[in-house]
């Protein structure tokens, strides 16, 4: 509750970084940068706390098949919510939200590796998994977020981060699926 | 200069762009006679004789070597993409230029999100990410609630007048709102007082995600809110024969040999890595 009154305050909420007209984007022909959304962002500041909250429910699912070193790998993700209550941020991170002790859950990830159609890995990723590659405040407040598939070095690999909720206070951290068994990776 | 020819095979109009790509400057002369001097941005490179024109802006962190002979007359093995001591930046810059390169269609901003190119970014995660590109430590860690104060505090501020193409350059700003944003400068333009008067970043900015993007110092919300240039590159730079790992984080084995330990260029099989630096 105290949550969607502190959404009527944030009126004035700039995502991480403040665009005026005056500022010219350049084209180096690299940039596809589309100014329209910047001007759009600006226009909603309570994106980034109602985005947050609505990935709660909103499971994350990857379901990918490709061919590497001669075998068919079949990588199925699913990134969900715990709904544990099990992590407290402290107000000097959410006092821009104008919100008091923030609660909030952490994520998991359930891997099922597939080689050539017999599982070879089932398992679930917590943050716990990424230990050695954490700070303190990591491990008490971050959360693991936003799983993406990528290739890398003839591994499927899932880069995460960790961060702690609203922040940009983070790291981002790699987990390399090799057969049976995985390694966490900091980066 | 006579010798093997770029020109052999007669078609096509004359290549300017010679070895490492720099912009040959020739025929500056009324009698259509030249210096023919490589451009390579911080200063022109005299290819017939093998020397700078003039010695090198970075001197001061090999000063027991010619500030005039060309990565220390190992051009088998070194490179020098921008004419001056710049490894680790150019390396973080490469990073950068990545993310605006690999950015897919839409938002690809996300606070809290630590991707690699390709991937959603924050603007303090762009800038970790270059900076490790660069082999250092990951920058945003520490006690602040912001990462952009994380990485003011574990980066060293440079005065205005001595900012540079790969520093961090961040911004605070005041009222209600997120307060701190950041980005890797890939240019800066100087008056002849050598004040800043514009400069170029890469960020990851909301609703976007990585672009490229001009500050002009005292205009719009950026250019009126630049809290500073911050310098975190430390390290000596990769032995010539050190074959960099795949992964961008890897560290740089420490230098040895011949060449002097802050020794500022770029092994010749990093060049197609860094080919799409932009040369200022």
């Amino acid at each position: 509750m105290k949550i969607t009154k502190s959404l009527t305050l944030l009126f004035l909420f700039f995502a991480c970084n403040n665009i005026s007209p005056k500022d010219t984007t350049i084209n180096s022909g690299i940039n596809k940068a589309d100014s329209g959304s910047e001007k759009a962002s600006n226009n909603d500041p309570s994106s980034e706390l109602l985005d947050y909250l609505k990935s709660y429910k909103n499971k994350v699912s990857f379901d990918t098949t490709i061919e590497l070193t001669g075998n068919k790998l079949r990588l199925q993700v699913v990134h969900y919510c715990t709904f544990d209550s099990a992590i407290k941020v402290p107000e000097k991170y959410v006092d821009i939200y104008k919100i008091n002790n923030f609660t909030t859950h952490d994520f998991n990830s359930s891997i099922k590796l597939f080689k050539n159609d017999t599982l070879t890995l089932d398992t679930i990723i917590r943050k716990n998994d990424f230990d050695k590659c954490l700070p303190g405040n990591l491990r008490s407040y971050g959360v693991l977020l936003f799983p993406n598939i990528r290739v890398d070095s003839g591994f499927l690999n899932v880069d995460y981060s960790i961060s702690i909720p609203l922040t940009d206070v983070g790291i981002g951290v790699t987990l390399a699926l090799k057969g049976s068994r995985y390694e966490a990776i900091c980066r | 200069m006579t010798g093997i020819s770029s020109q052999a095979l007669q078609f096509g109009k004359y290549n300017k762009y010679r070895y490492n790509g720099k912009e040959q400057q020739n025929k500056e002369f009324s009698d259509g006679s030249g210096l023919e001097w490589y451009d390579y941005g911080a200063r022109f490179y005299d290819n017939q004789i093998g020397r700078w024109s003039v010695i090198d802006p970075m001197i001061e962190k090999h000063f027991d070597y010619t500030p005039y002979a060309y990565v220390y007359n190992d051009p088998i093995k070194l490179i020098d993409l921008r004419g001056m001591d710049s490894a680790q930046r150019a390396q973080a810059i490469a990073k950068a230029q990545e993310y605006v390169r690999d950015k897919k269609d839409g938002n690809q901003y996300q606070m809290g999100a630590k991707g690699q190119p390709g991937e959603k970014v924050d603007c303090s995660g762009l800038v970790a990410e270059s900076v490790t590109a660069g082999g250092e430590k990951n920058p945003n860690h520490g006690s602040e609630s912001s990462g952009v104060l994380n990485i003011e505090d574990n980066t060293t501020k440079v005065k205005d007048k001595d900012a540079t193409a790969g520093n961090v350059v961040t911004f605070h700003f005041d009222g209600d709102g997120y307060a701190y944003h950041t980005g890797l400068v890939t240019g800066v333009t100087k008056d002849k007082d050598g004040n800043i008067v514009s400069f170029t970043m890469i960020q990851s900015s909301s609703g976007v995600g990585p672009n490229e993007k001009t500050v002009t110092i005292g205009e719009g919300k950026l250019g009126e809110n630049v809290n500073g240039f911050y310098k975190w590159d430390t390290k000596p730079d990769v032995k010539s024969d050190t074959k960099p790992a795949a992964n961008s984080n890897a560290q740089p084995a420490a230098a040895s040999s011949k060449i002097p330990s802050s020794s500022g260029y770029i092994p010749g099989n990093m060049f197609s890595v860094l080919q799409g630096l932009k040369i200022f």
